[in-house]
């Protein structure tokens, strides 16, 4: 794991979580067992459940679109589980 | 076909064999194999970490005194010597047909990191926590691009 040498999660808004795998098969699925749990986390209120409020998962069965870029993933995607040709994709359209 | 009916198409190993290794010269292709030459030149001498520290690939001089260790696949000095030849070949034949590899992605991303500094601290800012699978399998390119941003 690498942490941002910027490790203050409150100076830029949704700061953004990435995992990154070569497999979108394993993309896929990491993504969907995570909305089963953060549907189990806001669906039982738990102490903890401030977490996830306001948060969304990215769709299990989408993935970075072409389009997306850095920006238009913050704070409403959490996190971000995609290939490393999606991030390297995310990263070319956000320098346009 | 031309540049101009697929410029930046990405390409991998699929096209690399069916499209470009019947390009290259059969007395050379004959004694080698089509994959592990892809990966040789994908992941020594455009992806290793000393053409990470310039954004470019190694020279032949470079690559012929790479350790074996870095490069096990190619280890005697004439089958460098052919291997890089096939891979001047194949730049100079990419570059005719406007295509790009997964390599040059990753350079063109880390030249606009380092050259624009708005962008280096929109990544820095972005991103709190990155995980990586499978980071072993990766080029050191790839890696550098990740870990000029993330390192602890």
């Amino acid at each position: 794991m690498l942490n941002s040498a910027n490790n203050n999660q409150t100076d830029f808004p949704g700061n953004l979580k990435v995992l990154l795998t070569r497999s979108p098969y394993l993309a896929a699925k990491l993504k969907g067992y995570l909305e089963a749990l953060f549907e189990t986390q806001v669906s039982q209120g738990t102490p903890d459940n401030a977490v996830w409020k306001g948060k969304t998962l990215q769709a299990a069965d989408s993935t970075p679109e072409d389009t997306q870029t850095i920006l238009s993933t913050h704070g409403e995607r959490f996190p971000l589980i995609c290939t490393v040709e999606q991030f390297l994709t995310l990263l070319e359209n956000s320098m346009k | 076909m031309s540049a101009s009916q697929h410029s930046q198409r990405v390409l991998d190993f699929r096209i690399f064999k069916n499209e470009y290794w019947c390009r290259f010269p059969s007395t050379i292709t004959k004694f080698l194999s089509a994959d592990l030459v892809f990966a040789e030149i994908m992941g020594v001498i455009k992806g290793s970490i000393g053409s990470g520290d310039a954004l470019g690939a190694v020279s032949l001089e470079q690559y012929l005194n790479t350790s074996s260790r870095s490069a096990s696949t190619f280890t005697t000095e004439s089958e460098r010597g052919q291997c890089y030849d096939l891979y001047e070949r194949y730049e100079k034949y990419k570059t005719e047909q406007g295509d790009i590899d997964q390599v040059d992605r990753v350079i063109a991303l880390l030249k606009a990191i380092k050259s624009t500094p708005s962008f280096d601290d929109t990544l820095k800012q972005s991103f709190h926590e990155l995980y990586v699978d499978g980071m072993f399998k990766a080029t050191n390119l790839n890696y550098s691009i990740l870990a000029n941003q993330w390192i602890i």
